[in-house]
């Protein structure tokens, strides 16, 4: 059954248009949805897997919004929210978490983080949260 | 008992392949979209999916190419399930990485056919000698770099990912795919996930 084996890259060509945003997760289910319904939206979205890389990317001044798990291997993702506030960086960052904790939303709000959705992600929920943020900051 | 996942944005619709199936005897999960489809793909993986093609927001193509994205998912048979019955139509779904493409009207026995088929050929693969992959790597005597490179271009990551992850261009991560493909004996990305699936 040959057929299985095919090749399907997950990034369309984006539009000219289209609002980049830089993704910062390392689960594959969620990349691969939260990518195909965001492209659908007009958005295109850049992906990492580790938070280091993360510093780096997410400063890039075409990345529009940062949508940033927490559960990261190496550096978690409050600690690179942390940091890019830090370096300056103003854009919106949305924290997703996987285990949502009482305390989760007050701790990545106090670490920079300017909303929190908890997984699993609803991926309307989380366009429209995308759509107001960058409303309220174009 | 085989499971499928049923999506279709149409509930009578996923009522009527629901019953369609019933002779079979397999355990059905219905969906109500595309978005939830793409959702979905954090669960487990079922024995077959059988999803429409117009869906509004997501259609049947795009939750093809997530599903064949998936490392797992991947290996579940994809069945598109549409009105549309054009040339045009059945090559598209296809290429999006669709194993099978059914257009509607469609009478249960030939829908039942078609999912046996799809569910013996899942079989057979599941059946086939596994490959031992450290063994070919140790032989192929591939580098740390091209090891890393390899087990990105499995998972099905761009080179534009590729490069972003190893902190690379994507100019090097083409040329090791190159010299993947001559050390393994491949000439595509597809080639190397046959010699490793």
């Amino acid at each position: 059954m040959s057929t299985a084996y095919v090749e399907t890259p997950p990034l369309r060509a984006p539009r000219a248009s289209a609002r980049r945003l830089l993704l910062v997760e390392d689960n594959e289910a969620t990349v691969l949805a939260v990518r195909a319904y965001l492209e659908t939206r007009g958005f295109d979205v850049h992906v990492v897997g580790d938070g280091r890389t993360a510093l780096t990317a997410a400063a890039e001044t075409d990345v529009r919004l940062v949508l940033m798990d927490l559960q990261l291997p190496g550096m978690d993702g409050l600690d690179v929210t942390q940091r890019l506030r830090a370096q300056g960086v103003l854009k919106p960052i949305i924290a997703l978490t996987a285990h949502a904790m009482p305390d989760d939303e007050r701790r990545c709000l106090a670490a920079g983080a300017t909303a929190y959705l908890a997984k699993p992600v609803r991926l309307r929920q989380l366009a429209d949260t995308i759509e107001r943020l960058l409303e309220v900051q174009p | 008992m085989n499971r499928v996942l049923l999506i279709d944005d149409d509930p009578a619709a996923l009522a009527t392949t629901a019953a369609q199936l019933q002779p079979l005897e397999v355990e059905t999960t219905w969906l109500a979209g595309g978005v939830e489809a793409l959702e979905h793909l954090e669960q487990s993986p079922t024995e077959l999916v059988i999803c429409d093609l117009m869906m509004p927001e997501v259609d049947g193509h795009a939750v093809a190419r997530a599903y064949k994205a998936h490392s797992r998912w991947r290996f579940v048979p994809f069945l598109l399930l549409t009105a549309l019955d054009s040339d045009a139509a059945i090559i598209a779904g296809l290429e999006a990485g669709a194993d099978e493409f059914v257009s509607k009207p469609i009478e249960g026995a030939v829908l039942r056919a078609r999912v046996r088929s799809l569910l013996r050929a899942a079989h057979l693969y599941r059946q086939s000698p596994p490959v031992d992959r450290s063994a070919l790597i140790a032989q192929a005597a591939l580098t740390t770099r091209e090891r890393e490179v390899l087990d990105l271009l499995l998972l099905g990551r761009t080179h534009e990912d590729i490069a972003t992850v190893l902190g690379i261009t994507e100019r090097t991560s083409r040329f090791h795919q190159a010299n993947l493909f001559v050390k393994l004996g491949g000439e595509s990305r597809l080639d190397l996930l046959r010699i490793f699936a």
